[in-house]
């Protein structure tokens, strides 16, 4: 350890002890991403919370994720277009049914 | 209505003009090969008319059906595992959107979605993209993206079904969701990224 020569080398290192010890966004995406599945430790919670408070991106990044999901467990929505079974498909399946009864 | 369920719950090929298209989408979006999707509804099917007896009609057919079906999945997926090489191997351009210290590179960062799809179209062009995304993960990881957000599967459970332990899920899940986050953010928003 050395005492720093002048107050600029201070700055800098506190700078850079404080960015040290700040969660990164990809340490903070992966919380995110941990966060819709468990409950977080206390620790990790406060991580995040602290990091959402300066990031956007990364606050953005866990609301998407669960616009994902949501939309995800709606399912394909009813549409004409939305995919149907062939004529031959459904022709196999009444086969089988029909064998099988 | 206990009648009429009794009347079509005996009726087997009415299940197909009835419920076949629903539960042919159920399994395709998630399995996302038609042929493997229509074998799935016919082993639901054939399952169901084994079963009839026990169909209670305390829930409609279809949730009766659409409930063998999500079982029928599930042992797809774990069937599949057993196949699979133990490690999924990621591309590693996901995490590129990270500068070497870890953080969002400014022309990478997520992208505002705006106030999400209510429309139908939005809604068939969003699993489309997803369909396509989903099939660009290792198999592994597509499983447990699919088992988890579209089924709802806790977490025990889906690493019994596919062999891995929780840190293994954790670890896929979130790398899946940021492969899935960007892709759908190119292919269906559309939107450049930055800031806003």
């Amino acid at each position: 350890m050395h005492v720093s020569a002048g107050t600029g080398g201070i700055k800098d290192r506190a700078i850079d002890w404080v960015a040290g010890r700040l969660p990164t966004c990809q340490a903070v995406t992966r919380i995110a991403s941990e966060s819709i599945d468990r409950t977080l430790t206390a620790r990790e919670w406060v991580r995040k919370r602290f990091h959402f408070f300066f990031c956007v991106w990364c606050e953005r990044y866990e609301r998407q994720l669960r616009a994902m999901r949501s939309l995800a467990r709606e399912g394909l929505p009813d549409v004409p277009a939305a995919p149907k079974l062939s004529d031959e498909a459904r022709e196999r399946l009444k086969r089988a049914l029909r064998a099988e009864e | 209505m206990v009648p009429k369920r009794e009347l079509s719950a005996s009726d087997p090929e009415k299940w197909v003009d009835e419920h076949g298209d629903l539960l042919f989408r159920y399994a395709l979006v998630r399995v996302r090969d038609a042929s493997v999707a229509e074998e799935l509804v016919q082993e639901t099917f054939l399952a169901a008319l084994r079963s009839r007896e026990r169909f209670a009609g305390s829930s409609s057919e279809r949730t009766w059906l659409v409930g063998i079906l999500k079982h029928k999945v599930v042992d797809h997926f774990r069937r599949r595992a057993r196949e699979l090489p133990a490690e999924d191997a990621f591309g590693q351009e996901d995490l590129d959107l990270f500068q070497e210290r870890g953080y969002w590179i400014h022309e990478t960062g997520p992208a505002d979605w705006g106030a999400g799809p209510a429309a139908d179209y939005e809604r068939t062009r969003f699993w489309d993209v997803l369909g396509h995304c989903v099939g660009e993960l290792p198999p592994r990881a597509a499983s447990a993206f699919t088992l988890r957000e579209l089924d709802g599967l806790e977490a025990g459970e889906i690493c019994k079904v596919l062999g891995v332990t929780s840190t293994n899920l954790w670890v896929m899940l979130h790398r899946a969701r940021a492969h899935l986050r960007l892709c759908l953010e190119k292919r269906w928003i559309g939107g450049g990224g930055g800031c806003t």
